[in-house]
């Protein structure tokens, strides 16, 4: 910055067509001593200009009376011109509306010239010069931050391409195999010994965990380039719950847990995307068969939010290990998974609860959760309702 | 606020909606024909009592015949309100019963020792706290006119 070191004098600029005025002006700012200034004189508004452009200015002064011309024409053809010098206004008149139309066209501060004085004059350049300085620091830094963010951008994007073509290379051959495993266990080949129908029922097993996975990696690539679109209509949750409960129901079975619903008989209709709220139910209540040891419960219950009316909330709760406290606030986020112990069943990708929140957001609504360690856990979600 | 009201109320404070709607279902599927009031926190409750701020010029407020309190709310924690209830003439007389996830001996001596009529850790199942809200609701139905 020029102003602060004494050793660099600021080279100014003044713009005067009144000999005596210039003198006065140069004398006042020969009596300041921090900063020094070397001043380069333009006697006319023509020679100004051409000063301008010739030469690097620190600052300007520039007299609002030119000759035939003015101080504000002047700024708008440096403005034109691209010219970056600060310009500090000197006005005779005590126009106050020709204070303002100087600031407009690009003047950076004025002083009045009866007021003029050495202070005045050392205060209004070296704040003058502060504020360029910082202004071209700002600007720097907004280039900087468009720059970083262009970059994000673009390998954001980059990801979800990546996304997109490995759901799609590991999805073909992938349905390939599953066809080739159904052929066999059809026996059209030949006929199968019961243990290798077994190792292909196996096969078959793995194809399908892997195909959930990869439908997930395509789900997430459409929710993050916002391609999803809902279709969303007035409609009722309790045959949507009795659906998926029954096509959860031997999984429940399997395990010996209780698997109820408590759905208020006067549940008010809510505005959703069956497809995707089964989505969501499919993966929740999937989740809490999942988690919850043999023997024990889930249930879901529904009913108009106590707390928010206009609002519907779904909330399945288990009676699993628990949730410590310090891994719930992460758990709806990307790839999240509960560090939990090696024996139990693979959860998957970490993209289901991560999908369900953004599914719920999508449809207005809010995902929460809440868990006790050693007594269950609780995730549920509101719908708006119709109407 | 009359205190013989024909449908008996329940007045519910706790701040977790989960907990709000299970215990919402649970009233309503006991078929004991409570009307079930929920207040978010302690605060409210008390506005609930008292009559003021958001509850100041609401028509239907009814004496609740039974009060279940959870004991960590955020503003005002379910120990000052047991205080508070217990040190008015006629809040006293309703049976207010500790709700809470908490197991912990320290708040089950706490809530006893502070006047609660009962302390019950909210219930993993379903069934479980239908079972626990026909007692509760049986008890406060018999209490009637105690006041």
């Amino acid at each position: 910055m020029p102003s602060s070191d004494a050793n660099i004098p600021v080279k100014v600029l003044l713009v005067e067509d009144d000999e005596d005025d210039a003198v006065i002006t140069r004398a006042l700012l020969e009596k300041i001593s921090v900063p020094r200034f070397e001043i380069d004189w333009a006697a006319s508004y023509d020679a100004g200009l051409e000063r301008m452009k010739e030469h690097h200015h620190d600052i300007g002064l520039l007299d609002y009376n030119l000759g035939s011309q003015s101080g504000i024409d002047f700024l708008r053809e440096a403005h034109i011109d691209h010219q970056q010098t600060p310009i500090i206004m000197l006005t005779g008149q005590g126009n106050e509306s020709l204070v303002l139309q100087a600031l407009e066209s690009g003047a950076i501060d004025y002083i009045p010239k009866r007021n003029i004085s050495s202070e005045n004059l050392q205060r209004a350049i070296c704040h003058g010069i502060e504020k360029i300085r910082l202004q071209e620091e700002l600007v720097a830094h907004q280039r900087q931050l468009e720059r970083t963010n262009n970059e994000l951008k673009q390998r954001t994007d980059e990801i979800q391409r990546f996304y997109h073509l490995l759901a799609h290379e590991l999805k073909t051959p992938l349905t390939a195999a599953s066809e080739f495993v159904n052929i066999l266990l059809e026996g059209i080949p030949g006929s199968l010994n019961p243990e290798q129908t077994d190792y292909l029922h196996l096969i078959r097993g793995c194809c399908g965990h892997l195909d959930r996975n990869i439908n997930d990696l395509y789900e997430i690539t459409r929710l993050e380039t916002g391609k999803l679109s809902l279709n969303q209509q007035p409609e009722n949750l309790t045959p949507l719950v009795a659906d998926v409960l029954h096509y959860l129901a031997p999984k429940a079975q399997a395990k010996n847990i209780t698997l109820n619903t408590y759905l208020s008989p006067n549940l008010p209709p809510v505005m959703m995307d069956v497809q995707r709220i089964r989505q969501v139910l499919l993966n929740l209540v999937g989740n809490a068969l999942k988690f919850t040891e043999k023997a024990g419960t889930v249930f879901v219950v529904a009913g108009e939010d106590p707390l928010c009316p206009g609002r519907v909330r779904v909330a399945i709760q288990d009676t699993g290990k628990g949730i410590p406290q310090s891994q719930l606030a992460g758990i709806f986020e990307r790839l999240y998974q509960v560090e939990k112990d090696p024996s139990a069943a693979s959860p998957g990708l970490g993209l289901g609860l991560f999908i369900c929140r953004e599914l719920v957001k999508l449809h207005e609504g809010t995902m929460s959760v809440t868990s006790t360690l050693g007594q269950g856990s609780t995730f549920s979600f509101t719908l708006r309702c119709a109407g | 606020m009359t205190k013989q009201e024909p449908t008996p109320t329940v007045l519910i404070a706790d701040d977790s909606p989960d907990d709000c709607l299970v215990a919402m279902r649970a009233w309503d599927e006991s078929h004991l024909g409570f009307d079930v009031r929920f207040v978010h926190d302690g605060r409210e409750l008390l506005d609930y009592l008292h009559r003021r701020r958001k509850y100041r010029s609401v028509a239907n407020l009814p004496w609740p015949r039974l009060i279940l309190l959870d004991l960590n709310m955020p503003r005002k924690d379910g120990r000052k309100v047991l205080i508070e209830l217990r040190a008015h003439p006629e809040w006293r007389h309703i049976p207010t019963v500790v709700f809470s996830d908490s197991t912990h001996p320290q708040d089950i001596q706490t809530a006893e020792t502070l006047g609660a009529y009962d302390f019950i850790t909210k219930p993993a199942t379903f069934e479980e706290y239908q079972r626990i809200i026909k007692e509760l609701g049986q008890m406060a139905l018999t209490q009637r006119g105690a006041a």
